[in-house]
């Protein structure tokens, strides 16, 4: 196996290296940035280029090389290699070849473009290690063209009635997302101090985003009338989100194409926007890989590994260590 | 029989064979392979060196390839070269359209068993993973190209088709000694001298070591070829009968008074033009 699965993550025994591990390693390779990919505590990381500047301001002091995607390194004669994987700006997804053998871990992932992460692309393996976190049919994204007119539909909406628009959208990928999408001339924009230390990061290394407000405890709230205002979700249901009087509160996600969900954040308009890919998405990306062997992670697992087995291939289910408790959290969405 | 036919075969016999027996070192054997292996270069097919998988290959390419076909050269684990088969390769190539690759995979005694089968497994698999692919080879590289085979098959990844020219499937000094009515180029004791510097100390009855023990389900279509009454005819019948055990469709193809591998000869004899013209076509035929 050029990859194996152990209670720390994904390690390569040839290589002597981990993939997104979730205990403290020598050497990790860490796809993207998210908290559930990027921990803390390993000696040395080693992430594409584009992800290296979040990843330097969410875990702080740490060692961390990186490599342009489509360049390769020898590790102990292993060949390794990042290739986009258009979840979030930089994320990347881990082509391993040992002996001729290629592995990608693709981390999350996202096949459709956004304008703002690196576009996704397929890379041919043997086998491939695929999250599912939308795997199921029910999960068809509609058109970015469609969501953005949606969204400034709802605020614009919003802004006559002189009510405050507030998404609740995770700071890294989302908010961003969100930002590319929004009509920018409808109002101003507000965001939160964790959405806009991010948008720092990533305008810093040359993401151009549209002209944001960041909220501090000044900010008056009457100074920008019809805003909309971007927070993480726990913001926006906590105090700090009570001084903009009235509002209309939104929630991006994946998760709003499930009936359910959206019943029980009634309260809420809910966007289905996602950080990750459909149903579609996931089939044709695995198909375009020529994997035979596949390995799926985060999600409906066990539906989406009876399918591919009836699909003719070899398919089998990693545990993570957190199975399937992501839903709520920032990456899962 | 034209003349040219008759020569190849009477110079094997009378002194290709006769310097085979001979228990020099492997290096001057080496030599002298190299000095009767024709490599001609062919105009319009291009020749390339290239690394794949870490292991050193020679890769020949005709204009616009229809595909890929990857062939382990012969010459008992121990001769031979990606560059003495250039010359059959260049031939195949311009007639099938496949670009041919050719690994120089490590030899014995220096690098006895698994290095050779671990290389062109390497290879192998970084082919497939590029998308579907022929496989072949001649004697001990027929031998190499079936235990790849039975990798590839565990791995789904089958190749399109294979060729396999006079392969070697049983390396156990042990086995009965085959008859061989019409060898006329390799003599028995070469046969005992490969095995001794290529098995080494593992078990020659291991599939991966003799491929007449293992088990090729889902096998792709198989073209065999061989001479009349040479050592290897047995091992030829044995694999077919292995692989068509496990489903496969074989041909088996056999060609009276030439020496083993005469398909070397392509462009000097027209058996061995008749040869690489199947092997063509065969290619065509299960793209
Ligand atoms: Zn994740
Ligand atoms: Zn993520």
């Amino acid at each position: 196996m050029v990859l194996e699965f152990r209670d720390e993550g994904i390690f390569c025994p040839a290589g002597g290296f981990h993939i997104d591990p979730w205990r403290p390693v020598d050497r990790a390779l860490v796809t993207h940035g998210h908290a559930d990919h990027a921990y803390p505590g390993h000696r040395r990381y080693l992430t594409s280029a584009a992800a290296a500047p979040v990843m330097r301001h969410r875990l702080g002091d740490i060692t961390i090389e990186t490599m342009e995607f489509g360049e390769t390194r020898d590790i102990n004669g292993v060949t390794v290699s990042f290739h986009p994987a258009g979840h979030v700006p930089g994320s990347a997804q881990v082509r391993v070849e040992h002996k001729g053998e290629v592995w990608v871990a693709s981390g999350d992932y996202k096949t459709t473009p956004d304008g703002l992460s690196e576009t996704f692309a397929p890379v041919r393996c043997h086998a491939f290690i695929t999250e599912c976190t939308f795997g199921l049919p029910v999960f068809d994204w509609k058109p970015e063209a469609v969501l953005a007119a949606e969204i400034n539909a709802w605020w614009q909406a919003n802004a006559a009635e002189g009510r405050v628009s507030a998404i609740g959208a995770y700071s890294l990928g989302k908010a961003q997302r969100l930002l590319t999408m929004v009509d920018s001339g409808l109002g101003p924009i507000l965001t939160h101090a964790a959405v806009e230390n991010t948008n720092d990061v990533l305008r810093g290394q040359g993401l151009t985003l549209p002209e944001t407000v960041r909220v501090t405890p000044e900010t008056d709230p009457k100074m920008h009338p019809g805003a909309l205002l971007i927070a993480p979700p726990s913001a926006l249901d906590g105090r700090w989100a009570r001084r903009f009087g009235p509002m209309s509160s939104a929630f991006a996600s994946g998760w709003m194409a499930l009936r359910g969900v959206r019943r029980r954040r009634a309260t809420e308009r809910g966007f289905v926007v996602s950080d990750h890919a459909d149903w579609k998405g996931l089939n044709a990306a695995i198909a375009e890989t020529g994997a035979t062997r596949i390995f799926a992670t985060h999600g409906y697992t066990a539906t989406f590994r009876q399918w591919l087995e009836s699909q003719g291939y070899d398919a089998q289910i990693v545990q993570t260590e957190f199975g399937d408790e992501l839903v709520d959290d920032e990456d899962a969405a | 029989m034209t003349w040219r036919d008759r020569g190849l075969a009477l110079v094997s016999r009378g002194v290709v064979k006769q310097v085979l027996r001979l228990p020099l070192p492997w290096s001057i054997h080496r030599q002298a392979f190299r000095l009767t292996a024709p490599t001609l270069p062919l105009p319009g097919v291009d020749y390339g060196s290239e690394d794949i998988a870490g292991v050193p290959c020679e890769v020949v390419t005709p204009p616009n390839p229809e595909g890929t076909l990857l062939w382990l050269h012969g010459g008992g684990f121990v001769l031979g070269s990606a560059r003495s088969y250039s010359g059959m390769a260049a031939a195949l190539a311009r007639l099938s359209g496949y670009r041919i690759v050719l690994p120089n995979y490590r030899l014995a005694p220096e690098h006895p068993y698994p290095a050779a089968p671990d290389d062109c497994l390497a290879v192998a698999r970084r082919l497939a993973v590029d998308g579907p692919f022929a496989l072949g080879g001649d004697s001990a590289g027929g031998c190499l190209a079936v235990v790849t085979l039975a990798d590839l098959l565990r791995d789904g990844t089958a190749p399109t088709c294979m060729i396999l020219a006079s392969p070697a499937g049983d390396l156990d000094p042990a086995r009965a000694v085959p008859t061989a009515s019409n060898e006329l180029l390799f003599p028995l004791s070469v046969l005992y001298r490969v095995v001794a510097a290529y098995v080494g100390t593992a078990d020659p009855r291991d599939p991966r070591v003799s491929p007449v023990h293992g088990e090729y389900a889902g096998g792709p279509p198989t073209l065999f070829q061989c001479a009349k009454g040479e050592l290897l005819e047995t091992d030829t019948d044995a694999l077919a009968d292995r692989l068509r055990a496990g489903g496969a469709r074989v041909e088996v193809e056999k060609t009276e008074g030439v020496p083993h591998v005469w398909q070397l000869f392509a462009g000097r004899t027209p058996k061995a033009d008749r040869a690489i013209a199947r092997m063509a076509d065969f290619l065509r035929a299960h793209p």
